[in-house]
């Protein structure tokens, strides 16, 4: 009895310092999961690149010379070809018409003068953007891009309700926008507010004409397929504008789509669920050692997929929360291999349970509202007669299901 | 299971969050828990010393096990103060290698900027002696129960702590 006991324990000993003997292997297992990281997609093709410069009679004052709007224009065109975006680039005039002025970016800037623009004809005496818009849109299929140059202002021309015209002109906008998400979902509009020195004509809403020589701003439309658009914006960003540069952005993109998000470790007072940790969190409570004592946590996401700029994502009031106790502030993520982009903070002076959804709403930037001329009767230094209609009837097309780009879901338990 | 990993996180405060996160199985390159649960590693040998000491105090005919002279409540918790030990080196030299070997995910052991620069780091030498100190504990809280089952059989110490 007494031998097989001492068996018995020596067998236990030998097959313990086996088990420790186990530990070396584990360390092989930790790195296998790294190859889950996304890579990312590789364009089958590069895309074509449409450029529309409208040369409406309201233009000719921003070519006369050389001017700041030649500059942008010429810079980002050439920072578009040399940047290896596109084989393809295409350079046209726009009024009533189309009409191509082939590729060459050198020869098509310096010949943008107020003569130019005449001889190349089309229906300069009025500007009607929906239907501008109606034969971009008709241009530009799945595989390319548009620019359009505009000074975006309306001309409704004489003896018409210039209000009703405008109305009209969004709900045009917003069908011509709206029937091109039909065919093409994933399409992004950027907008970028310009300025440029205007020497010429100033045609106001009724078409009579005032002469004056100072700062006005204009508009560049990129439209296209979002990843491409997305993708151009990287190789040509805002800094990059010469002249005054990029005064204000307005971007916008089909939402509703699901983003890469999860609990950042360490943000507060909880535990991340074993089977989901990136969604739910467990035992959450007050957080004692800081000066605010109360229950936070963090969420790292990745917004890049929606072109926002960082201020838009970092302000408050573009985001709505589901729980009102929660007080959230957004910032920039830490340097991670996810590509997370934002944290969302959430703080409350209580310890909730359930589910807490974060929207991110899709919204029209107040700058719009700022930069809008709603008179139209005679030229305002830096406004533009009508910009918000124009807007508005894109943001109405992409908004007619939902009004948010993304949705995050956290579940407390 | 996640048992062993519930009695461990009751001395979490001693070792600290993210050295606990590591012994989940967390997993930074994925985020999610995907590496071998350590707590239970640990825990289960932490269990098997001790089931084996206790089995060695009850009913190993060896030096002083299982004698007459060894059934005083101090034989016993000499004994247990062995199996705290073996396991307290255990609990700190498991977590000690990881730490020196850089096993410990990038994300659980420091806090960087927005830049990438270290910030503060989140665990130190420290968390492991006193993850050291935690199985020492849970180490004892197993010999008492191993004790309470195993004693009854034995031939000379049966009322060895108590009864």
């Amino acid at each position: 009895m007494n031998k097989l006991l001492l068996f018995l324990f020596a067998y236990a000993i030998i097959s313990f310092v086996s088990a420790c003997d186990a530990k070396g292997h584990r360390k092989n297992t930790t790195s296998s999961h790294s190859s889950n990281i996304k890579t990312s997609e590789i364009s089958p093709s590069k895309p074509i690149v449409n450029v529309y410069i409208e040369n409406s009679g309201s233009m000719d004052g921003y070519v006369k010379g050389v001017t700041e709007f030649e500059q942008a224009v010429y810079n980002f065109l050439t920072d578009i070809k040399i940047s290896d975006f596109t084989n393809s680039l295409n350079l046209c005039y726009i009024n009533s018409n189309i009409i191509p002025q082939g590729s060459d970016i050198s020869d098509f800037i310096e010949k943008l003068e107020p003569n130019s623009f005449k001889q190349k004809g089309g229906n300069r005496g009025v500007t009607d953007i929906s239907n501008l818009l109606k034969s971009v849109f008709s241009e530009t299929d799945e595989n390319e891009i548009a620019i359009l140059v505009t000074d975006g202002i309306f001309s409704p021309g004489i003896d018409k309700d210039a209000e009703q015209y405008l109305v009209n002109q969004q709900i045009g906008i917003k069908k011509n926008m709206a029937d091109h998400l039909k065919k093409y979902l994933n399409t992004a509009v950027v907008i970028y507010q310009l300025s440029s020195q205007f020497d010429g004509w100033y045609y106001n809403r009724e078409d009579s004409r005032s002469r004056i020589n100072e700062q006005r701003p204009y508009y560049i439309w990129i439209i296209g397929n979002s990843d491409r658009v997305s993708e151009l914006l990287l190789k040509v960003p805002q800094s990059k504008f010469k002249g005054s540069g990029v005064q204000n952005v307005f971007t916008i993109t089909s939402g509703n789509k699901t983003v890469d998000y999860a609990i950042k470790m360490g943000s507060g007072k909880f535990d991340l669920d074993k089977k989901n940790p990136k969604t739910t969190i467990n035992n959450l409570s007050k957080d004692t050692k800081g000066k605010q004592n109360t229950a936070r946590f963090s969420v790292n996401v990745n917004l890049s997929c929606f072109l926002l700029d960082n201020n838009y994502l970092c302000n408050r009031s573009n985001y709505e929360i589901s729980n009102k106790d929660f007080n959230l502030t957004i910032s920039k993520a830490m340097t991670n291999k996810f590509g997370y982009t934002h944290q969302l903070n959430l703080s409350s002076q209580s310890v909730h349970k359930g589910i807490v959804s974060i929207k991110l709403k899709t919204q029209i930037p107040q700058w719009v509202e700022n930069v809008n001329d709603n008179d139209g009767t005679r030229p305002t230094k830096g406004k533009t007669y009508g910009i918000k209609y124009q807007i508005q009837g894109i943001y109405e097309a992409f908004t007619v299901n939902n009004y948010y780009y993304t949705e995050i879901k956290i579940k407390i338990n | 299971m996640e048992l062993l990993g519930n009695i461990y996180c009751w001395f979490e405060s001693l070792f600290g969050q993210n050295l606990a996160e590591y012994l989940w199985g967390y997993n930074c390159d994925t985020g999610e828990y995907n590496n071998i649960n350590l707590f239970n590693s640990i825990g289960l040998i932490t269990i098997f010393i001790t089931f084996i000491l206790v089995l060695a105090y009850y009913y190993l005919p060896l030096l002083l096990f299982n004698h007459p002279r060894s059934n005083r409540w101090w034989n016993w918790l000499i004994i247990l103060l062995i199996a705290c030990a073996i396991n307290f080196f255990i609990g700190y030299g498991w977590t000690i290698n990881d730490f020196l070997d850089g096993n410990i995910g990038d994300c659980l052991m420091y806090t960087r900027d927005p830049d990438g620069n270290i910030i503060s780091q989140l665990i130190n030498k420290k968390d492991c002696w006193l993850f050291g100190l935690s199985n020492f504990s849970v180490s004892a809280m197993f010999f008492v129960v191993w004790s309470s089952i195993l004693k009854w059989g034995s031939r000379n110490c049966k009322h060895s702590p108590i009864l």
